[in-house]
């Protein structure tokens, strides 16, 4: 799986890690790289398996940010995922994107960027953001942590946005974001992903983020659909989505979301999201809040059929001085095809309790039930920087 | 001795170009800090005004804008706060050239700098802002009141 040219890309980036930061302090700041930020984040993850022979392995990820801002009005942010995982090396192209910032309330973005479905995949998901080593169970691309059979990826895909904000009185915001992107592709069924008996095995690590990581039981084939495989789409329709949403001051943000793409080469098979989130942050509180539904359509050999599945996930964090505990119920609903059960349902609870080192360093400790599976220990250190 | 020099002569001249903010721009500082209370412990913790200089948050303040949807004039009030702090900590590794000046549009008028405060000692209270970031708020507009700006 290691492919050489990512450790080549790997060397090449650690180089300009270390490089850019001398070469910028080296310059005056008035300098040709002064308007160079690097920044991101990375963690160290031990994960165990709390069954008889204990298996348990380290993950590590860092996620290098570089900011570049031409003027007042242009940036150009860029994010590279390297992951590390047993022998596991993967890589990947988070967002590149350049964003127009020229006007008040509106801003245009070109490029590859986090779809704004959702709150979880576009804000929360860095890992000293995240307040669990894993992620909820609607969500399935790790970063560091551990990602389990899901409902999306985190969405990143190539196109344009548009971002606006019109401030209501002195607390309250409508905040609507728009999105046109090449949207998602059929993809080769991957059989590395499906290997059994590590606890990573479901891990959506690299290029491959797809929305269905496993063939189902029964005796429908299930397509697999991707998200930002390649910068070349595999038809002429483009996925159209929008998110609209209400924020009030620090405490309160609700957020409706939806997406329509054709995925299929032939473009008459549809696949639709909808989403709502809702963050509430209350004193010491801090609750969070997503259930989604992803419908696919599918050709069968005796006509057509949806699979339409929902999932959702609370999560409640308590502030006590450094320290955080933090709780996480996540829920995949069954998906039926024909009256049949193609994807079984799927319930976790994760329990954890963080020790805040600075605003932007937790140590997390964590125990994950999976109601239906495996259960997990983890022991996170992430860190933004 | 040549240190204290220098440090005394650098106190002279941060204290000197505080003075020079006019009371326009101490409106928009305090603009600054509630937004900034209010917006950047929105999906994570608040990150430090001191952890970057002020041409670094210029650039960042880019990124969150477009991250967070902010308007154009919110972003300027809360680089204008963050390099605020930065300049009275003695963080500067820049003048506080970048400063908005009245031009931004910001004209209202937050006249209870002590109200900023009590919010964002309860934020801090709640673990979104650390103890030292509103040591430094503080500190800022206690500077303010003295400098009657
Ligand atoms: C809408 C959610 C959101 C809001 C609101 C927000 N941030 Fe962020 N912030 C993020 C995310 C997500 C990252 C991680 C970005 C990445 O790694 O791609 C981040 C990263 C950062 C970083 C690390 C440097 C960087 O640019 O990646 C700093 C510093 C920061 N935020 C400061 C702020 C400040 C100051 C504010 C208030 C204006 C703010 N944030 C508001 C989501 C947010």
């Amino acid at each position: 799986m290691i492919k050489e040219s990512n450790s080549r890309i790997a060397a090449v980036f650690i180089a300009a890690l270390l490089g850019v930061p001398s070469l910028a302090s080296a310059q005056s700041l008035n300098g040709p790289l002064s308007n160079v930020v690097l920044s991101g984040y990375g963690s160290a993850t031990f994960i165990a398996v709390p069954d008889s022979d204990f298996r348990n392995d380290f993950t590590a990820s860092v996620s290098p940010v570089i900011l570049y801002s031409m003027g007042d009005d242009l940036l150009f942010e860029t994010e590279l995922e390297f992951g590390l995982s047993g022998e596991l090396t993967t890589t990947s192209l988070e967002y590149a994107q350049i964003d127009y910032l020229g006007f008040e309330r509106l801003q245009f973005v070109a490029g590859k960027f986090l779809l704004p479905f959702g709150t979880f995949s576009e804000r929360l998901h860095p890992t000293w953001i995240n307040k669990l080593p894993t992620m909820p169970l609607v969500y399935g691309h790790a970063h560091g942590g551990v990602a389990e059979e899901s409902l999306l990826p985190i969405l990143s895909d190539a196109g344009l946005m548009a971002r606006y904000k019109a401030p209501v009185g002195e607390k309250w915001a409508v905040d609507i974001t728009g999105w046109i992107s090449q949207g998602p592709q059929l993809q080769e069924h991957d059989e590395e992903a499906e290997s059994e008996g590590d606890p990573h095995a479901h891990k959506g690590g690299g290029s491959s983020r797809q929305i269905s990581a496993s063939l189902s039981e029964a005796e429908i084939e299930i397509p697999l659909v991707g998200f930002g495989i390649g910068f070349s789409d595999n038809n002429s329709n483009k996925m159209l989505g929008a998110r609209i949403g209400l924020v009030h001051g620090p405490s309160f943000e609700i957020y409706f979301s939806a997406f329509h793409a054709m995925y299929d080469p032939g473009e008459y098979l549809d696949l639709t999201g909808f989403n709502i989130s809702i963050d509430y942050r209350k004193a010491r509180f801090d609750v969070r809040a997503e259930v989604t539904v992803l419908n696919q359509e599918l050709e069968l050999e005796d006509g057509f059929d949806t699979l339409s599945r929902t999932g959702y996930y609370i999560q409640v964090a308590r502030r006590y001085g450094a320290f955080e505990p933090v709780v996480r119920w996540s829920h995949l609903l069954e998906g039926k095809v024909k009256g049949d059960v193609i994807r079984a349902e799927r319930q976790q609870i994760a329990v954890g309790l963080n020790y805040w080192i600075e605003p932007s360093v937790p140590v997390k400790l964590a125990y994950q039930v999976g109601l239906d599976g495996e259960n997990l220990i983890l022991l996170q250190w992430a860190f933004g920087f | 001795m040549k240190n204290y020099l220098i440090i005394a002569l650098v106190a002279l001249l941060s204290g000197l170009l505080v003075e020079q903010t006019s009371a326009q721009d101490s409106n928009i500082v305090a603009e600054g800090a509630r937004l900034w209370a209010n917006n950047c412990t929105r999906c994570h913790n608040a990150r430090s005004p001191l952890e970057r200089n002020d041409r670094e948050w210029l650039t960042i303040m880019n990124h969150m804008r477009a991250r967070a949807n902010l308007t154009k004039t919110e972003a300027a009030a809360i680089t204008a706060y963050l390099q605020m702090v930065n300049l009275q900590e003695g963080n500067n590794s820049t003048t506080s050239e970048s400063v908005p000046d009245s031009s931004t549009g910001l004209k209202k008028s937050i006249s209870i700098k002590s109200d900023l405060v009590s919010e964002q000692k309860l934020l801090q209270a709640n673990g979104r802002i650390s103890v030292d970031d509103l040591e430094s708020l503080k500190r800022l507009f206690s500077h303010m009141r003295t400098r009657r700006l």
